[in-house]
């Protein structure tokens, strides 16, 4: 036992110093590296031209869209489906995507119809890598840092890759010269999309990298229960901040609730209050130059109105740690009384609550005197970029993305967003699709996201939700999207941004959430803000300012 | 004579030594209700996963989001994840992960904590401390997807074995476990003209089976719950294991992607999903745990005191 080979406290440290050394390499081997790809502004390039709208003319919807952002209402099937794809766009070659899943994994191609006929309709092989939300990140930074790029990559939900910009523009096609202007008449579908999806996505020195994955403009709202809300006397055709307070603390009683949110959406802050207050959706430009929302004095004025309704007992008690799915859950049963999120909450709430009561979206109220709007959101999910390739590929691939991106009312549509017709769905009366023990039991496009990859304008029209609930959506963005505010940083570059949003904007969200909470006294926004303003806010208004007048 | 002594053993309390007095009943009362309370906390949380996995959804909602007892039992949560074929599959993988990861690992780890506990090996010394550093300084997620690409083991199964193959914890756990067996042991089958295999097939090897117990379900539970090596090295959805699987069933729709894309509203798994996927992907290590639980302190403690 003597003569083991024993550590001894010096090899130890030479192993800790060594280790040391090899772990801070990288790091400066990085440091080196940077810069060395420039800018990728668009300040002081050549910009090519976005596409040329144009709108598919389908059948006509029974609450019309407008060129503003309503989405058009359909509040039946259209009956005559017309093809919007003249040939098969593949070439039977093997295509490879990354796409993000919100489901769980679907059947393998051989097993499952659904894949079969969309990969027999498009005329490739797909093969999907599937990335899981909550995944995204790890994922993306390890598949691209390894260059074996699969052919099609989506990004987007909300995650942002690492230095995202820089790849795009090293890895991916420049489709530039395929898609802006009129060219882009060769895909009429994405030619389908509109113009604030484009602008939305963003060009990257000054060129277009991208297929825009369109969302209506309405980003987020909050959502009521719009049976509670009347029999407390709430009116928000027209409330003050005053009204709308008195109607939530009227409804948190008896362990129910009149605001739902999660410590995700700071309170539904910035989701619903800052729009009432008549604060800027992030950025405001004055003069040329960029302001933020959160260094305005009214939004100081938002957070201490937040930080009352939550020590009056108008939040869930847990809202710092309540999951979404749990928010929902509480929305359905009547347990909040609202909540805010995402427009795409609408068709699930509806039918989660099975008519328990009617589901509906407040209209802001007004606190000061440009209050009582909504925000806009950027027009897009994310977007759909390309592995470097010969041109006649990339053609192929961007005709695969074109038939994908095929508007309702067409057949490829039907196959892309219903299935199968005997397979996955099959018809009402009244030619409604309605989805089949196949399709509900998990062969459906929430497990096969290839709408993901590329999908069509949206439109107000969901299976297994009412006219009526379809009109309610409807006439609630009649009233707020004309008037909806754009956030003038949509679809520009920031260097800054690009490196520490995420660093930034988490400083100013645990702020918030500590002063709504009562855990930081209102006074200590200010220093927040400063802290924000000197790690990188004022270089990113800078760079914002900069790009916008470039 | 053999009577009385019996009816003495009867009356005296088998499990209290003859010099203690017998409890206080209200120590006894204090010890059974703290006995009590602990046994609630434990069992109630399984009580509301098993019950609310087997509950009717709409009763689920109803109760904000569990139940302590299913009115309406089904198991239509169970069937709704086992349908389709692609649980099932998933759970044939990790069973065989596992089984063949555990199998690699601990022989990696025997072959490698033995030579290292061998007096005067060579290169001992600098192999230890290389091993060591590996526990120091890990390295970081992108170099070991770029070595896993590199060896050209990625989308395969060997991805999810070779990069933990040799777990270090476990493995100066073992050679610690090796070095206390007595020396002399060694010395004699030396001197029979043992060889080092056949000493540490022979004497290390059935003298330490307690420690292979409980490094061997280290290692199978470390493998049966890994999911992020899955989902950074597998493509190919029919590849992944068990929990990356159950864990899209969790995450379904419920996350919060940016508010702004209007995402999250998805629809999003029931709890009664939920709570089923808990159950499935706890049941095998449950089962197993009774089994080698015996082997625990005994395991752990001879890797750490050295006779």
């Amino acid at each position: 036992m003597s003569h083991l080979p024993e550590l001894s406290r010096r090899s130890l440290l030479k192993a800790i110093g060594l280790g040391a050394t090899a772990v801070a390499a990288p790091s400066l081997l990085t440091a080196c590296g940077e810069g060395s790809g420039g800018s990728v502004g668009n300040a002081g390039t050549d910009k090519v031209p976005w596409p040329t709208y144009q709108p598919f003319a389908g059948p006509a919807p029974d609450l019309p869209g407008t060129a503003e952002g309503v989405q058009p209402g359909y509040t039946k099937y259209p009956s005559n489906l017309v093809n919007a794809v003249k040939a098969k766009p593949g070439d039977g070659s093997k295509v490879k995507a990354v796409a993000i899943t919100y489901g769980t994994p679907p059947k393998p191609a051989e097993q499952n119809r659904l894949w079969k006929a969309i990969n027999e309709a498009l005329g490739i092989d797909l093969e999907l890598i599937l990335v899981p939300d909550a995944d995204f990140d790890a994922k993306m930074a390890t598949l691209t840092a390894g260059d074996d790029l699969p052919d099609i990559i989506s990004i987007g939900g909300g995650h942002r890759l690492p230095r995202e910009q820089e790849f795009v523009s090293t890895k991916c096609a420049d489709l530039s010269d395929l898609l802006s202007g009129d060219k882009i008449k060769e895909y009429p579908n994405l030619a389908n999309l509109p113009p604030y999806t484009w602008e939305g996505m963003g060009r990257i020195k000054g060129r277009i990298f991208g297929i825009p994955l369109e969302r209506p403009l309405p980003g987020w709202s909050m959502f009521i229960n719009r049976d509670a809300f009347t029999a407390a006397g709430a009116n928000d055709a027209a409330w003050s901040k005053d009204d709308f307070a008195t109607a939530i603390k009227a409804m948190s009683k008896n362990k129910q609730y009149g605001m739902g949110a999660n410590k995700a959406n700071q309170f539904g802050l910035r989701q619903y209050h800052a729009g009432s207050f008549g604060l800027p959706n992030d950025w405001r430009v004055e003069g040329g130059k960029f302001v933020r929302s959160e260094t305005l004095p009214e939004f100081k004025e938002a957070l201490a109105f937040t930080r009352d309704l939550f020590a009056a007992g108008g939040y869930y008690p847990d809202t710092m740690s309540i999951s979404v799915v749990d928010m929902k859950t509480y929305f359905y049963n009547g347990t909040l009384k609202s909540m805010t999120d995402g427009l795409a909450a609408f068709a699930p709430a509806v039918t989660s609550v099975k008519g328990a009561y009617a589901v509906d979206l407040a209209l802001p109220y007004k606190a000061g005197g440009a209050g009582g709007t909504v925000f806009a959101g950027t027009g897009a999910f994310g977007y759909t970029v390309l592995k470097k390739a010969p041109t006649e590929r990339i053609q192929m691939l961007l005709r695969v993305l074109d038939f994908l991106a095929a508007p309702f009312g067409t057949k490829e549509y039907e196959l892309t967003h219903f299935g199968v017709e005997g397979t996955h769905f099959t018809r009402d009366a009244d030619g409604t699709p309605k989805p089949t023990a196949l399709w509900t039991g998990g062969e459906n496009v929430v497990n096969l996201p290839i709408g993901y990859l590329a999908e069509a304008p949206r439109v107000l029209y969901f299976a297994g939700v009412d006219a009526e609930s379809v009109k309610r959506l409807h006439a609630w963005e009649t009233k707020v999207v004309p008037t909806a505010v754009r956030n003038p940083s949509t679809g520009l570059v920031s260097d800054t941004a690009n490196r520490s949003r995420t660093t930034l904007d988490k400083a100013l969200n645990d702020g918030i959430n500590a002063i709504i909470t009562g855990r930081e006294p209102l006074e200590s926004w200010e220093a927040v803000v400063k802290k924000w303003r000197a790690d990188g806010g004022d270089k990113m208004a800078e760079e914002y300012a900069k790009e916008y007048a470039g | 004579m053999t009577g009385l002594s019996r009816s003495r053993a009867r009356r005296r309390p088998p499990v209290r030594p003859a010099w203690q007095e017998r409890p206080h009943p209200l120590t006894s009362g204090a010890k059974a209700v703290a006995v009590v309370v602990v046994l609630v906390l434990v069992f109630v949380p399984f009580l509301v996963v098993v019950s609310t996995s087997l509950a009717d959804p709409a009763d689920v909602v109803a109760n904000g989001g569990w139940v302590l007892w299913p009115e309406h039992p089904s198991f239509a949560a169970y069937a709704e994840i086992l349908s389709g074929g692609v649980v099932g599959r998933a759970t044939l993988v990790s069973v065989g992960v596992t089984l063949v990861g555990t199998a690699c690992s601990l022989g990696a780890t025997v072959l490698l904590a033995y030579a290292l506990s061998r007096p005067g090996v060579f290169g001992g010394k600098p192999v230890m401390l290389l091993v060591l550093f590996t526990f120091l300084f890990p390295p970081g997620m992108i170099p070991a997807y770029l070595v896993v690409k590199q060896l050209g083991l990625l989308d395969s199964y060997g991805a999810l074995i070779a990069p933990v193959l040799v777990n270090t914890f476990n493995l100066v756990v073992m050679r610690g476990f090796f070095q206390s067996l007595p020396s002399e042991l060694y010395e004699a089958a030396r001197l029979d003209g043992a060889s080092e295999w056949s000493m540490l097939w022979r004497i290390t090897i059935p003298l330490s089976r307690a420690v292979l117990a409980v490094i061997g379900l280290f290692y199978a539970v470390s493998y049966w719950n890994s999911w992020f090596n899955a989902m950074i090295y597998i493509d190919t959805p029919t590849k992944w294991p068990l929990q990356l699987v159950l864990r899209t069933y969790v995450l379904a729709g419920g996350q919060l992607a940016d508010p702004s894309s209007g995402e999250a509203g998805l629809m999003s798994a029931p709890q009664t999903v939920q709570m089923a996927v808990v159950v499935l992907a706890t049941i095998p290590i449950v089962l197993v745990y009774p089994f080698l639980q015996r082997y625990f302190v005994k395991g752990v403690l001879s890797g750490a005191i050295k006779s």
